[in-house]
C-alpha cells in the first residue's frame, strides 16, 4: 500500500511498511467503530419531550461492559502491535547480517560526509573514497554504517529504506542495510539541528555492480596529498585546530 | 537597397534576430539582477547573524568571521563560491560547509547582491587578538617575499584584481584557520572537482601556491601577528573602497 506512495528500496523497508500498515489498519479500524458508536448514541440518546435526563453512575453490569469489553480488544490489539514491532526491531536494530562492505558517515551542520571503502574494500586505508553529500552505493549488497556527528544530534534518514537513525556527538553508532532496487534517491536530515536543517539533503545513488565499479574507477582515492592523509591531521578538524 | 535585402537569406535573418533575441534577453536579466531593496537585505540578514552576529561582527565560537564592512565584490564572489561548490564543499573544512548550504539558499542572484552590499555597508568593528607567540619581524619577510608578497593582491591593489580580501578587519583566528585550509588543501586543492574532474577553485590554488612558502604553523602566526601590528597602526593599506580603485599611484593618508 505504502510502496505506491514511496518507492520501497531496502531488503527492510517491507517490514516496516507491513508495520505501518497493521498500525493504520487495527487504529482506523477501532476510530471507525468508536466514532459509529458515538455518533449513534448521540442520536439515539438525544433532548426529546417527555423523556428526563437520567445520571449513569457505571455501576451496573450493562453499562460497564461498554467500557470492559473495548479495554481487553484493544488490550488485545496491543500485543499484536507489539509482537510484530518487536519483531521488526529485533531484525532490523538487534541483528546485524555479515557485512559485505562498510561505509562510515559523518554528520555535522549542515553537510553529509560518505567514506565509501575503495577497490580493496576496506575503510581506513589509501584508497578510500571521501565525498560530501553523495552516498553510492551497490545494489543487492549488505552494507554496515559507523555513523558519527561532529557537533549536534541529527538524524540520517533514506526514505525509500525506510530508515532514520539518530546521530549522537561522541558516539559511533553501527547499523546496517541492503539496498534492492536502483536509482536515485534522497538522503536527508531527520532531527531539526540548527537554522541549516532544511539545506542539508543529500544525494543516494544506487549502482549495478557494473556500473559501481565503472563509477568507482573514475573517483580519485581521498583528497590530494591532503589532511587525510597527514598523520598531523588524521581524526583532527582544521576547525579544532584554529581553535587551539 | 533592394539587392542589399536579397543577398541576405532567411536563414541568416532568423540567426540574426535570434542573436538579438538572446542578447536583449541577456542584457534585461543583467539589468534585472541589480534592485538593491534595504528591507531586503534586513531580511536576508536574519540567516547571516544566527552565526555571523546581529551586526555581523562574527562568533569565534562557531568559527563565523567578522563580515561587516568587508567589499562588496568580495562578498559576492565568496558567496557565489560557496554556492557553487568551489568553497566550503571539502569534507574538512567545517565552518564551510556551515556556510555553503547558506549561501545556496539564496537561490535568486538578486538575493546575492543585495545580501552582499547590505553586510558591506554595515560598519566594520576592529577584530581583538587571541593569537600568541606570532614574530612580526619574520612575518615581515614572509609578508613582502611569499608569492611576491602577500600585498600584490591583498593591498590596494585588491580593489583593481578582485582578488585577495583587505586584511585590515580579519580577525587572526580565521586568518590562520584559512591559512591551514589552503596549506593542506582544504580550500585551492584538487577537491572538490568540476565535471571535467579539474579542480573547482582555481582562484584559491593560487593561494595554494603561496602557502608552499609559508612552512607551517608558526609561520603562519608570524604572518598573521605582522599583519594585526600593521592593521593596528593603520599601515597595511587603507580599507579599500571605491575610491582607492582609482588613486593606484597616489599615496593614500594611511600609508604616509
Amino acid at each position: 500500500m505504502i510502496e505506491s506512495l514511496i518507492e520501497s528500496g531496502s531488503s527492510y523497508s517491507g517490514d516496516i511498511d507491513f508495520l505501518f500498515t497493521l498500525i493504520t489498519v487495527i487504529v482506523g479500524i477501532w476510530f471507525i467503530i468508536s466514532e459509529v458508536v458515538l455518533f449513534y448514541f448521540l442520536f439515539r440518546y438525544r433532548k426529546r419531550d417527555g423523556v428526563k435526563a437520567e445520571y449513569l453512575s457505571g455501576e451496573k453490569k450493562s453499562h460497564k461492559k461498554w467500557i470492559s469489553i473495548p479495554h481487553w480488544l484493544i488490550i488485545a490489539c496491543d500485543i499484536v502491535l507489539i509482537v510484530g514491532a518487536v519483531q521488526v526491531w529485533h531484525h532490523i536494530k538487534q541483528k546485524m547480517p555479515p557485512a559485505e562492505e562498510t561505509i562510515r558517515i559523518i554528520a555535522q551542520q549542515w553537510a553529509w560526509t560518505f567514506v565509501h571503502p575503495g577497490k580493496d574494500g576496506l575503510l581506513d586505508t589509501d584508497d578510500d573514497i571521501t565525498i560530501v553529500d553523495e552516498l553510492h552505493l551497490k545494489e543487492n549488497t549488505t552494507y554496515h554504517y559507523e555513523l558519527s556527528s561532529r557537533d549536534v544530534l541529527h538524524c540520517f534518514s533514506i526514505p525509500i529504506f525506510r530508515l532514520k537513525q539518530d546521530t549522537i556527538p561522541g558516539r559511533k553508532i553501527s547499523g546496517w542495510f541492503r539496498p534492492t532496487t536502483t536509482g536515485v534517491h534522497d538522503v536527508q536530515c531527520a532531527e531539526m539541528c540548527g537554522a541549516g536543517h532544511g539545506l542539508m539533503p543529500a544525494i543516494l545513488t544506487i549502482h549495478t555492480e557494473e556500473e559501481y565499479a565503472e563509477w568507482l574507477e573514475n573517483q580519485t582515492p581521498n583528497l590530494d596529498p591532503d589532511p587525510l592523509k597527514n598523520e598531523q591531521f588524521r581524526g583532527k578538524e582544521i576547525g579544532e585546530l584554529a581553535a587551539d | 537597397m533592394k539587392t542589399v535585402l536579397l543577398e541576405i537569406s532567411p536563414a541568416a535573418m532568423l540567426k540574426a534576430a535570434l542573436s538579438f533575441l538572446s542578447l536583449a534577453l541577456v542584457a534585461n536579466l543583467a539589468t534585472a539582477e541589480k534592485d538593491y531593496d534595504h528591507q531586503l537585505g534586513v531580511q536576508l540578514f536574519q540567516l547571516c547573524s544566527a552565526c555571523h552576529g546581529p551586526e555581523g561582527h562574527g562568533k569565534r565560537e562557531l568559527l563565523a568571521p567578522s563580515i561587516a564592512g568587508l567589499p562588496e565584490w568580495y562578498l559576492q564572489n565568496q558567496l557565489r563560491n560557496f554556492k557553487d561548490g568551489k568553497r566550503g564543499a571539502h569534507p574538512l573544512d567545517i565552518s564551510g560547509l556551515r556556510m555553503r548550504p547558506m549561501a545556496r539558499s539564496l537561490w535568486k542572484e538578486n538575493d546575492l547582491y543585495v545580501i552582499a552590499r547590505y553586510v558591506a555597508e554595515l560598519p566594520p568593528k576592529p577584530p581583538v587578538d587571541v593569537l600568541t607567540g606570532g614574530d612580526p619581524v619574520r612575518g615581515e619577510k614572509l609578508y613582502k617575499t611569499a608569492g611576491g608578497g602577500c600585498a600584490t593582491c591583498h593591498g590596494e591593489i585588491s580593489e583593481q584584481t578582485k582578488k585577495g580580501p583587505p586584511q585590515d578587519y580579519l580577525q587572526d583566528w580565521y586568518m590562520l584557520e584559512q591559512l591551514k585550509k589552503f596549506k593542506y588543501g582544504v580550500r585551492g586543492g584538487a577537491y572538490p572537482k568540476d565535471n571535467k574532474g579539474s579542480p573547482r577553485d582555481v582562484d584559491g590554488q593560487q593561494m595554494k601556491a603561496v602557502m608552499l612558502q609559508i612552512p607551517n604553523e608558526q609561520a603562519m602566526k608570524d604572518v598573521i601577528a605582522y599583519i594585526r601590528q600593521e592593521a593596528n597602526k593603520g599601515t597595511l593599506g587603507k580599507k579599500p573602497t571605491q575610491e582607492a580603485a582609482t588613486k593606484t599611484t597616489t599615496p593614500t593618508k594611511t600609508n604616509e
